[in-house]
């Protein structure tokens, strides 16, 4: 019996007329990968944005290891164990990628200014600590080429691995993707799909993924569930869900 | 030696107008709003370090202290009780706050100490040192390394401590620093902390040279020319700018026309916007098409 990671319950969320989630309920096990996918508009990177406490619920609640995380701020989320991604990257631009990769160390920092000031060895230990982090974060992903590089000029696919890869080093016991594969080349999806699996199995994260590449889907993930209007249509195996009667509707028309 | 002279002022002065622009720039690059009221900040500074040194007769380093933990406390208050509000509001309208803070702060002091120029006596009010011709004022001096010290403290903060790099964070990308689990609100209160003390630092410095009346803050508008001069959003920028100015202005005094001193630092802005717009230390940068 696998444990219950993450559940959400009822959720439900309006932008003036638009019902963008209407009383969505599905749950997260431990250690899956679990897929959200849908049309433009179904409301999957609402969900992401709902979980970040980005958005406030109208009504739900959301339970994360036992807990009710639907009132907590965004920066509590962080420390609570969730990391995410963005579809479009936000990063710090003007630092270089092992500056945004030690800044998600963030909630480990455990020293007091004064202390910081002085530069004292428990400092330095800890900086060294998260460098080794960071390294091997680093190598995971192979980032190795782009260390010493400022954001601004990588190109659009290494930047995405970086944002997976400051992700990680929060050490998350949740990482929400969204859209990983956009922008990626055919190549690199490959690539993100052994490193997902790498992620999920090697360092064990529990991993929610809102993706729109169904290959990408359906050798990744455990679990899928398919959206629309805000509604959940279904949810499954990939291949249960890539042959559900309602999931066809909803992306081809009747 | 007179020019030697008048670098020696001139740069007293910049680096008072520098470190009234680090507060422009430290606010405007954390939280995109300008405070014009961070001169003013400067005047209620001063005057609080009057009442504790002055008034009440404190020793000089915790009436110090004591200033500037106010000043902290102050900078706090008006961002959580007249900022925080104003997020989402169109910037031309936080910039009409933050002008409107500036005269409430003016009128307050005011009636509080009186609009009569004061002189805060310090440790180091009076006193001169001479090499040969060349004569130095303490206070001169003690401008010249408070900013120093200063402007050390702060690299130290920014660059090592777990608060100072938040706030880089923060103020780079808000969405990416609240999920890295930073209270980018609380960083944005700290942020007008930390920058009304550097105000009330600039206020204790500059107090011995020229007298405090709740108009002093005036020069804030100077090192608004400074900020930008240096490229608004650079901190060392914000203190050379300031030092350009300072150094110029005193220039001006003596070479030109009566009416260029005050002058000058507008005519460097404008010459400034012609030759480079983006200033001296450039932190925004064009969009890669």
């Amino acid at each position: 019996m696998t444990e219950r990671l993450f559940q959400a319950e009822n959720l439900s969320v309006s932008f003036g007329g638009i019902r963008a989630v209407q009383d969505l309920s599905f749950s997260v096990e431990q250690g899956e990968i679990f897929s959200i996918i849908g049309p433009n508009g179904a409301g999957k990177t609402t969900v992401f944005n709902l979980i970040s406490r980005l958005y406030d619920l109208d009504r739900g609640r959301m339970i994360f290891e036992g807990d009710d995380i639907s009132g907590l701020a965004p920066h509590q989320i962080a420390e609570r164990g969730i990391a995410r991604t963005f579809q479009n990257t936000e990063l710090f631009e003007r630092e270089t990628v092992l500056n945004n990769l030690l800044i998600g160390r963030h909630i480990h920092r455990s020293t007091r200014l004064l202390d910081e000031f002085l530069f004292l060895p428990g400092v330095r230990r800890q900086e060294l600590e998260f460098r080794k982090r960071v390294e091997d974060v680093i190598d995971l992903l192979d980032l190795q080429p782009y260390r010493e590089q400022i954001i601004g000029n990588l190109p659009y696919g290494v930047r995405k691995m970086v944002e997976v890869a400051r992700a990680l080093c929060m050490e998350p016991k949740l990482l929400l993707l969204d859209e990983p594969s956009s922008g990626l080349n055919p190549e690199e999806t490959e690539d993100l799909s052994y490193w997902l699996e790498d992620i999920n199995e090697d360092l064990g994260i529990t991993v929610i993924m809102v993706e729109h590449d169904m290959n990408l889907v359906a050798r990744a993930s455990h679990r899928v569930l398919a959206l629309a209007d805000g509604l959940a249509l279904a949810v499954g195996a990939p291949s249960e869900i890539q042959n559900h009667p309602d999931v066809l509707r909803a992306y081809l028309g009747d | 030696m007179e020019i030697l002279q008048l670098l020696i002022s001139g740069i007293s002065q910049g680096c008072v107008y520098g470190m009234i622009a680090l507060g422009f720039v430290l606010i405007y690059k954390a939280t995109e709003m300008v405070n014009f009221a961070q001169g003013d900040l400067m005047m209620f500074g001063a005057f609080i370090s009057f009442t504790f040194l002055n008034l009440l007769g404190w020793p000089f380093i915790p009436g110090v202290l004591a200033t500037l933990g106010l000043m902290a406390a102050l900078g706090v208050l008006i961002e959580r009780v007249l900022l925080r509000p104003m997020i989402g509001e169109p910037p031309f309208a936080v910039l009409m706050l933050t002008i409107g803070l500036g005269f409430m702060l003016r009128a307050l002091a005011g009636a509080i100490w009186g609009n009569k120029p004061r002189a805060l006596a310090t440790p180091f009010s009076g006193g001169v040192i001479r090499f040969g011709e060349l004569v130095i004022g303490y206070e001169n001096l003690a401008i010249v390394a408070g900013t120093a010290i200063l402007c050390g403290l702060i690299f130290l903060f920014f660059r090592y401590t777990r608060l100072g790099i938040a706030m880089q964070a923060a103020s780079q990308n808000q969405l990416a620093a609240f999920y890295v689990g930073i209270p980018v609100k609380r960083i944005f209160a700290l942020v007008w902390g930390l920058s009304a003390i550097i105000a009330a630092t600039a206020g204790i410095l500059v107090a011995p040279v020229s007298l405090i009346d709740p108009l002093m803050g005036s020069v804030g508008i100077k090192a608004f020319a400074a900020a930008i001069v240096g490229g608004f959003g650079s901190l060392p920028g914000a203190l050379l700018g300031g030092l350009i100015v300072g150094i110029a202005e005193q220039f001006a005094g003596l070479y030109l026309p009566a009416g260029f001193a005050d002058t000058s630092a507008y005519l460097i802005l404008l010459l400034m916007l012609f030759v480079r717009p983006e200033g001296i230390f450039a932190t925004l940068q064009r969009k890669k098409v």
